[in-house]
């Protein structure tokens, strides 16, 4: 009876982890791409890249989370999608663990817009918890995805 | 689709995208010099937030104006002021912003990188266009 209920509700959830997940990183990207100096500012702050790269992963950067959010909502991108994602979410964590390990009281730039000037200083350890959550549902996601691609039939 | 052609068309779908943003002139082509260089801060990106600033034009021009609460470093001499701007900082920690007198110096520049290596922890700026720029806002 639990597994008939549990099996029903799974759906579900994770169609709300992908709705989340989606609507995260949509929300993230539009800053990015209205202003990407400001996001490149951010980046450099981290000071693991220099100017020039910073301008490029700014410029690429949000158009990743961008078609990725949109991706994850859309049948024919959502493997690929999700997979981005999750190394993107890794990146992330890997950076704010350096930043935090190197105590860099820099803005996250997580959401674009803010700088370091702007914004509260960057609660690292929130961060990493959301990020770990956020990879957590979208491990989720890509195992079911992966899963349902390969129980579709192949024509021979 | 297999995994291989879902990437293909994410790729090229963010390649549209990147060149949309270039095309419309939302982002500044990478590979162009930019406009605000790496260190640098806009008068009108700096005005009304909370700053340590610090003056590195001569004593005589810092007499006759400065930003409000600016600190003034001593160019021929910056070691002598570095235990003040320390303790201004460590009293209050924020962004630290230098400033000479206009574009064409590059004093806050020099200062900026020396203070930088002085104070690694510190976020630490200079004033594009200087005390110039200030004043054109004010």
């Amino acid at each position: 009876m639990a597994s008939i209920k549990l099996n029903s509700i799974y759906p579900l959830f994770l169609l709300i982890i992908r709705l989340v997940i989606a609507a995260v990183f949509l929300s993230a990207a539009l800053p990015k791409i209205q202003n990407p100096e400001a996001f490149g500012m951010a980046i450099l702050n981290y000071r693991v890249s220099g100017p020039i790269l910073s301008s490029w992963v700014a410029l690429f950067l949000p158009w990743i989370e961008l078609i990725a959010g949109f991706g994850l909502i859309i049948y024919p991108l959502r493997r690929a999608s999700s997979l981005t994602i999750a190394i993107l979410l890794l990146l992330f964590i890997v950076m704010h663990l350096q930043a935090w390990t190197r105590g860099l009281e820099i803005a996250c730039g997580c959401f674009g817009s803010e700088t370091a000037l702007t914004s509260s200083v960057t609660n690292y350890l929130w961060l990493i918890i959301r990020n770990t959550t956020l990879l957590i549902g979208c491990s989720l996601l890509l195992h079911k995805d992966l899963r349902n691609q390969s129980k579709i039939p192949v024509a021979s | 689709m297999s995994l291989t052609k879902e990437f293909s068309l994410f790729g090229i779908l963010v390649l549209i995208g990147v060149g949309f943003s270039l095309f419309t002139g939302w982002a500044p082509p990478p590979w162009q010099k930019p406009t605000l260089e790496s260190g640098e801060i806009r008068a009108i990106d700096a005005r009304g937030l909370d700053i340590l600033w610090i003056d590195a034009r001569t004593q005589k021009a810092y007499a006759e104006a400065h930003i409000p609460n600016a600190i003034w470093l001593n160019t021929e001499d910056p070691d002598a002021e570095l235990m003040h701007i320390t303790v201004a900082w460590l009293e209050n920690p924020k962004p630290i912003v230098l400033y000479c007198s206009s574009a064409a110096c590059s004093s806050s520049k020099e200062l900026a990188n020396w203070l930088r290596n002085q104070l690694p922890d510190a976020e630490i700026y200079s004033l594009k266009g200087g005390w110039s720029s200030w004043l054109q806002l004010n």
